[in-house]
Parts: C-alpha cells; structure tokens; sequence
C-alpha cells in the first residue's frame, strides 16, 4: 500500500500576539518593527497534516511563497508536522501578487513535488490578507477536489477516498455540520476549530515518535530545504506578481467612527460629596428605567 | 468597441432547504441601486441578472425578480440539491460565459458578450470558497467581505497595470473591505492590463458581500 503524499502550503505573516505587535502613531500595522511568523492558521494546516502522519504514516511536503526570511514558516510548520521536505518559492517578480498571482505560483510550486500529491491542506486565511481566497484557488489550479471549513477528516487508505466534517455558516442561517466523502486528491483547507484527536494507545506512541523526530529535522531544517525561483519553477511570468494579479489596493483610509451620543462627567472619588451626587444620579436613571 | 464584451451584474444566489438565505436577496436590493445609478449615468441598459442552481427551485425566480432582478437563470439538476464546489463552481462558469444566455437578456447585443461585467457572492462558507475557484475559472479578479460598492470612472497611474501612465478605467468597481486591523478600509479594484507588453481583460469585476451592507 503506497503511503499517502500530503502537502501544506503556509504563510510568513506579522506575529499579532501580546506584545510583538507594533502600531504607529495614527493606528495602522507598523510592518517594519512587527515580528513574522508562521500563520495561526497555517500551524493548524500543519497539525492536521501531522495528524495524517500519525494515523497513515504520510509523507509531508511543506511550500510557502515569500522572501527569503519566510523560511522561519517552513522551520515552525516542520516542528509541528514532521515534514521531509520544506519548498521555498522566492523572487522578486513573485512581489505585489494577489490571491490569482499567488495561487499560480504555488500551483507551480507543488508541481516540484516528485511524488502524486493525495492531500494538500491551507489554513483557513492568513491574518494579514484575511481573503481566505488563496486555498481554493490552489486547489481549483490543481483540479482537486476542494473542501472547505474542514473540522475533521479522515482517510481510508484502501478506497482512497476522504471523509470529512465540514463547518457550514451561512449568513442569517443557523450553522451546520456537513458530513462529506470524496475521493482522493482532495484540497483541504482547514477550520479553525479543527482538533486532532489520537484515541489509540498505537496512534499515541505514533505521536510521541513523530513529534521526536520532528523536533530533530526542524533543529536542521536547512537540510530539507528547497529554495525555487521563477525560472526553475517554470512558470509563466505574466501570470505571478504584479502582472499576473488582476486586482490592485487602491486606497486604505480609516474607517470612518460613528460619533458618539454619550457623554462624560469627570468624578473625584475621594470626595463623599461628589460620590452622593453619582448615587442620585444613578438612582435616577434606574428609576426612569422602571415600566409603570 | 470592446464595450459590449461584458455586460451586466450577475448574483449568484443561495438557497436552504428551499428558502433564499437573506444575505442573497439583501444582495440583490443592493445590485438594483448600483446598476438603476449605473444606467442613469451611462444612459445604459444593463441588468441585474441572479443565478440559482439547485433542485426544484423555479418557484423562487418570482421572488429574485421582486427583489429587483431583471433575469433570472436556474440551473436545475437532483445533483445540485447540495453545494458542491466542483459541479457548482463548472455550472457557475458555464452559465458566465455562455453567450446564447447572454442573448437572451439583451438581443440588442446579441452574439457579443463574452462575460459579466461584475459578479457578486455572499461572503459565507459556501460564497467564499465558490468564488475563489469561479473566478479563477473565469480568470479574472476577486476581493472579498465587502461592505460597500461604488462604480465611478478613475484615472489610474501603476507602476504595471498602466505602464507609470495616467489612463481612466470606466465604469470601474470601488470594493470597499474592513481591514485586518479593524482601523482601516481598504479599496480594491480589479483593472485589466493596458499595459502594451501584456495587455490582458479582466472581468468580470468580482466580490463576495457581507451582509452588515444593508444596514449601515
């Protein structure tokens, strides 16, 4: 029986957690002193893969489109999924892509996996874009079948086939579990919400053994990684970058605040007599809150 | 004239259980003001055009036209009772393209359209993703979670789109989105290239929509 061959493709994205962010004065993402990592949702793709690899002893493929400094993701994500081989596809014709431009490019890239891909996993949207467009749009370039808002799955490796659970919310409509099967290859891009859960004592060795060995490659990650520009991917240079993206960022402004129909009163707290003036006050308004 | 290449605003609508999710027709109230402006300024005819795919739904198309469609197109199979991406995203594209349904519409144009002018979704689980795989189907842009729309004539100047020169796009798209951060609203818009190394069309012009829209 061939082993399942899994893909995850990643983002290096601004770190937003406590204390790594920072903003400038007006407000905005200071990019340039804001910490990179890889994607929340990007190490969520990677535990999911992982999960394929304790349970089906998959082979995983890690690729990410960004600079140079972006193979920190591929670092992060192989400590969490145990992956044999990290691809970096980096240029600077790849610079200014939108979600179209950036699915090209990794189309591209998967390509340069030697092995028939069975599974692909993306997170949910990256935190920075936060399209959530990038994912299916591999996934149609790749004609796999696409599954999104995944919180579970399984795989039987027999019939090749998928079965997954997928989180369905629609706009004003109550959310759903949608219960699907498909046959391999399949696109999934993975739900937040998604947990792994190892419930045998053989699939929990598995885990130990895996996260071990995972911890080791990610020490010497550099041994695994693979870096692609344009002309070894081969792909065609108007369909990346800038000339490859239909859409552009016009303009970013401020949203504009909705003005306020509070208002405030500055009190002393330590002067009693200032504090009795607030219980009046509040039992006035409670009082007028009262239905006759 | 390349003008009548893309015509029209297509809305792909969303049923459950046999009844259109809100956000659909809340979508097409908003399709109606856009092109009633966009005819009245351009001294056009162009339509507000919803799709719905499904089984046994001709009964809804009443509705659609109510709510301020002028066409409506079904597609109705018993392999369409529950969203699938695939066969949703292939019969999606199909009916964008298909230029004898297009003929239909506006005879006046027969035989000329190759695809929408603007295409809209809901921005919901089944929105999101079908619009992403549509348009890269349909090849052309796409933005998402937008909260406001505004068609205007812009003169352009990019670095790549437009070669550095200043060049006007008609009857252009602004897609308004909250941004990551919560503070800033970005615009987006999709543009063909004009630039002379490789010129290349872009539409139709795309969005998936919130539903928060209507309520501002």
């Amino acid at each position: 029986m061939e082993p399942l061959n899994i893909a995850v493709i990643i983002k290096l994205e601004p770190d937003f957690s406590e204390g790594n962010v920072s903003y400038n004065p007006d407000g905005t993402l200071n990019r340039a002193e804001t910490k990179n990592t890889l994607g929340p949702h990007s190490a969520i793709a990677a535990e999911a893969a992982f999960y394929a690899k304790v349970k089906y002893g998959a082979n995983i493929f890690i690729g990410t489109m960004g600079p140079p400094i972006a193979d920190l993701a591929l670092q992060q994500a192989q400590e969490i999924s145990d992956a044999k081989e990290l691809h970096l596809y980096s240029d600077r014709a790849f610079a200014g892509a939108d979600t179209l431009g950036t699915a090209e490019a990794i189309r591209a890239g998967l390509g340069k996996i030697e092995e028939n891909l069975d599974l692909v996993f993306s997170g949910h949207r990256a935190s920075d874009g936060e399209t959530g467009q990038t994912g299916p749009q591999v996934a149609w370039k790749l004609g796999f079948t696409f599954l999104g808002n995944v919180i579970s799955y399984d795989v039987d490796v027999e019939k090749r086939t998928v079965r997954a659970k997928r989180l369905v919310s629609l706009q004003g409509v109550d959310v759903v579990i949608e219960e699907v099967e498909a046959p391999l290859p399949v696109f999934i891009a993975i739900d937040p919400s998604f947990k792994s859960n190892y419930k045998t004592v053989s699939e929990r060795l598995a885990f130990q053994k895996y996260k071990k060995e995972a911890h080791m490659r990610a020490k010497g990650y550099k041994n695994y990684l693979k870096v692609f520009n344009v002309e070894q991917l081969g792909v065609d240079p108007t369909l990346i970058g800038l000339p490859g993206s239909p859409t552009i960022v016009y303009k970013v402004e401020r949203v504009p605040k909705s003005t306020a129909t509070r208002q405030v009163t500055v009190v002393d707290g330590s002067n009693p007599e200032e504090i009795k003036k607030v219980v009046i006050k509040m039992r006035e308004a409670l009082l007028a809150m009262v239905i006759k | 004239m390349s003008e009548e290449k893309y015509r029209h605003l297509y809305v792909v609508m969303e049923i459950e259980n046999g009844k259109l999710i809100p956000v659909s027709l809340e979508m097409l109230g908003e399709a109606r003001r856009l092109m009633d402006e966009f005819n009245k300024k351009y001294s056009s005819k162009e339509k507000v055009v919803a799709i719905l795919l499904g089984d046994n739904v001709k009964e809804v198309s009443k509705t659609l036209i109510q709510y301020g469609a002028d066409a409506v197109i079904i597609a109705e199979n018993p392999e369409l009772k529950d969203v699938r991406n695939t066969i949703y995203t292939k019969v999606i594209s199909q009916i964008a393209q298909d230029s004898k349904l297009a003929d239909q519409i506006e005879e006046e144009y027969a035989g000329q359209i190759k695809k929408p002018r603007y295409m809209f979704f809901g921005a919901d689980s089944i929105g999101r993703h079908l619009s992403s795989t549509v348009l890269v189907e349909l090849d052309s842009g796409l933005a998402s979670d937008i909260n406001q729309l505004i068609i205007s004539d812009l003169k352009i100047t990019h670095q790549h789109k437009t070669a550095g020169n200043p060049i006007t796009y008609e009857k252009t798209l602004e897609m308004y989105r909250p941004d990551f951060s919560g503070f800033l609203w970005t615009t987006i818009l999709c543009l063909d290239n004009k630039n002379p190394n490789f010129p290349r069309d872009y539409f139709p012009q795309a969005c998936s929509l919130f539903q928060e829209f209507l309520n501002q």
